[in-house]
């Protein structure tokens, strides 16, 4: 169970097997929020709400959910689903709502060393959704629709604020939405790639979170660091999906699991 | 007699100063809009008009800010930073200014003076709007409150709230929430006077304070502004009778200069 800043994504694996996924924008009663999805999941799973279940809690928001056996760093459980997915993973980029993580494993999956820029939102997924305002394009197309762009805007800001102005005043001169788009890739892909440079680059690269569904951005990133970058399917549930995985060796090591505990408590905000 | 003219063409303020032999004749002061050299062309008329001149009578023009290179009416364009100090020395010298401190609408600047006031060091940022005039813009927008009442507000301030967040586009979402839990609107004023004061501190630190220490740029006539830095720099602060037009006041200053060394006009 991933509480992200913009969103909440949960995971149920019954045996080490995906059975249910869902994702819900991110509320201020996260409490709630996850008991209620994790008893959709269970449904979707076809098993009964309130099931017990062993939770692993992850994202910025895990300590807003009562029932998790235990709370795990974004670091670890990206790095757990990642390297599940592709196990020859040796650098994680993640890529969330309000932050961008780098990890560098070594080849039995240890964490060798991280960089994180989560005091600034460029790149990010509200990067994402302010210029998607700016530019009055679907959020959901925004990841696309750049590829085809011949001729890409040069966006000279590094600061979402200001790139906001560039892109309203490039729209006002009559650039192509594409090209404009295809500058703001450039400028996600600038930045990923400078802290990716500061540690060196380790082969296979993998990367995860919402904002690593943009094709576009994901193609800028492989041409500035040389180096094809590998996608999971879904890659804003890689998060989750490691909680889950970490549940499951928990609840593995030590037999069937309690009763989940559904009490709800309190209210928190993520 | 010489008659020169600065003109400040910053990101969202342009600011045009007419000096006779050191006197400010007029000024105006008005948004830089889209069309940068028409907006000069607007303002010179403008404080030609206040000081009752003619484009004529003006000797030389310096321009300096953002759009510096965009105005066609000036003679030569400097950087903000000389300008700044050239404004500084001209409106305060009798203060013994050794650090500047100023917030312009997309930047902010720290400039330390030697003691023959000249520049001998600066920090500037203008890719992070962290800590910049947008911030207060911005915020104020996402707050409902006219830019001009915040500093009034802030000093009503009774219970410490801080703003934790760095980045602009996440301290809107902390204002907002802030307020959806009930803390008053002066006291997140202050919390955001506050961070903004906290960065403007930490960059003035890296060129090291030395009294006097003087600010200046539009958000300098935000009382709320002025405290939350004077307690973070532990210094008294000057501040200019207009603190928006000190830097243009410094490009006609220099302009002036120049004609007294003997450039003429083309």
């Amino acid at each position: 169970m991933d509480v992200g800043t913009l969103y909440t994504k949960v995971v149920l694996m019954r045996d080490d097997i995906v059975v249910a996924m869902l994702m819900e924008r991110t509320t201020m009663r996260s409490a709630e929020q996850t008991q209620q999805m994790l008893d959709v999941a269970l449904e979707n799973a076809g098993e009964e709400p309130g099931t017990p279940v062993e939770v692993f809690s992850t994202g910025a928001g895990r300590k807003n959910v009562p029932f998790a056996a235990e709370q795990k760093t974004d670091y670890i459980t990206m790095c757990t689903g990642a390297r599940f997915l592709f196990p020859t993973a040796r650098m994680v980029i993640d890529i969330g709502g309000q932050g961008i993580r780098i990890v560098e494993l070594d080849d039995m999956g240890v964490m060798q060393n991280f960089r994180t820029n989560d005091k600034c939102s460029t790149g990010t997924g509200c990067f994402l959704e302010t210029m998607s305002l700016a530019l009055n394009i679907e959020y959901e197309v925004m990841g696309e629709l750049g590829l085809a762009a011949k001729n890409p805007c040069r966006i000279q800001s590094i600061c979402t604020i200001f790139g906001e102005s560039e892109v309203v005043s490039l729209v006002a001169k009559g650039r192509p939405k594409e090209e404009i788009l295809a500058g703001l890739y450039g400028m996600v892909s600038t930045k990923v790639s400078s802290m990716i440079r500061s540690m060196g680059l380790k082969r296979d690269v993998v990367a995860v979170g919402g904002v690593a569904r943009s094709r576009g951005i994901i193609k800028h990133l492989e041409d500035a660091i040389k180096c094809p970058v590998l996608v999971p399917k879904y890659p804003h549930m890689v998060c989750a999906l490691g909680a889950a995985l970490g549940a499951s060796s928990r609840a593995r090591r030590k037999g069937p699991p309690e009763p989940a505990k559904a009490e709800v408590t309190g209210t928190g905000g993520a | 007699m010489v008659i020169t003219a600065g003109i400040d063409l910053g990101s969202t303020y342009a600011k045009i100063v007419i000096l006779r032999d050191g006197v400010n004749l007029g000024f105006a002061v008005l948004p830089t809009g889209h069309d940068h050299d028409e907006t000069s062309k607007r303002g010179l008329d403008l404080a030609l008009k206040a000081a009752k001149l003619e484009r004529k009578d003006i000797e030389y023009i310096v321009s300096t800010g953002y759009g510096r290179n965009i105005t066609t009416l000036a003679n030569e364009s400097i950087s903000e930073i000389s300008a700044n100090a050239w404004g500084t020395r001209h409106i305060a010298l009798k203060y013994g200014i050794r650090t500047i401190v100023d917030i312009g609408g997309q930047d902010t600047k720290v400039i330390a003076l030697d003691d023959n006031l000249n520049v001998a060091d600066f920090r500037m940022n203008d890719k992070c709007a962290a800590g910049t005039g947008r911030f207060l813009e911005v915020l104020a927008k996402t707050m409902g409150v006219p830019l001009q009442e915040m500093g009034a507000l802030s000093l009503r301030s009774t219970k410490k709230v801080d703003i934790t967040v760095t980045c602009l586009v996440f301290a809107k979402a902390e204002v907002s929430n802030l307020m959806t839990q009930g803390h008053t609107k002066e006291d997140i004023i202050a919390g955001i006077h506050r961070a903004i004061a906290k960065r403007l501190a930490t960059m003035a630190r890296k060129v090291g304070v030395r009294r006097e220490v003087f600010f200046d740029g539009g958000p300098a006539r935000n009382i709320g502004m002025r405290k939350a830095l004077e307690d973070e720099l532990g210094t008294p602060l000057i501040i200019a009778e207009m603190p928006q037009i000190v830097t243009a006041t410094g490009a006609a200053y220099i302009a002036e200069s120049k004609v007294k060394k003997g450039a003429a006009r083309t």
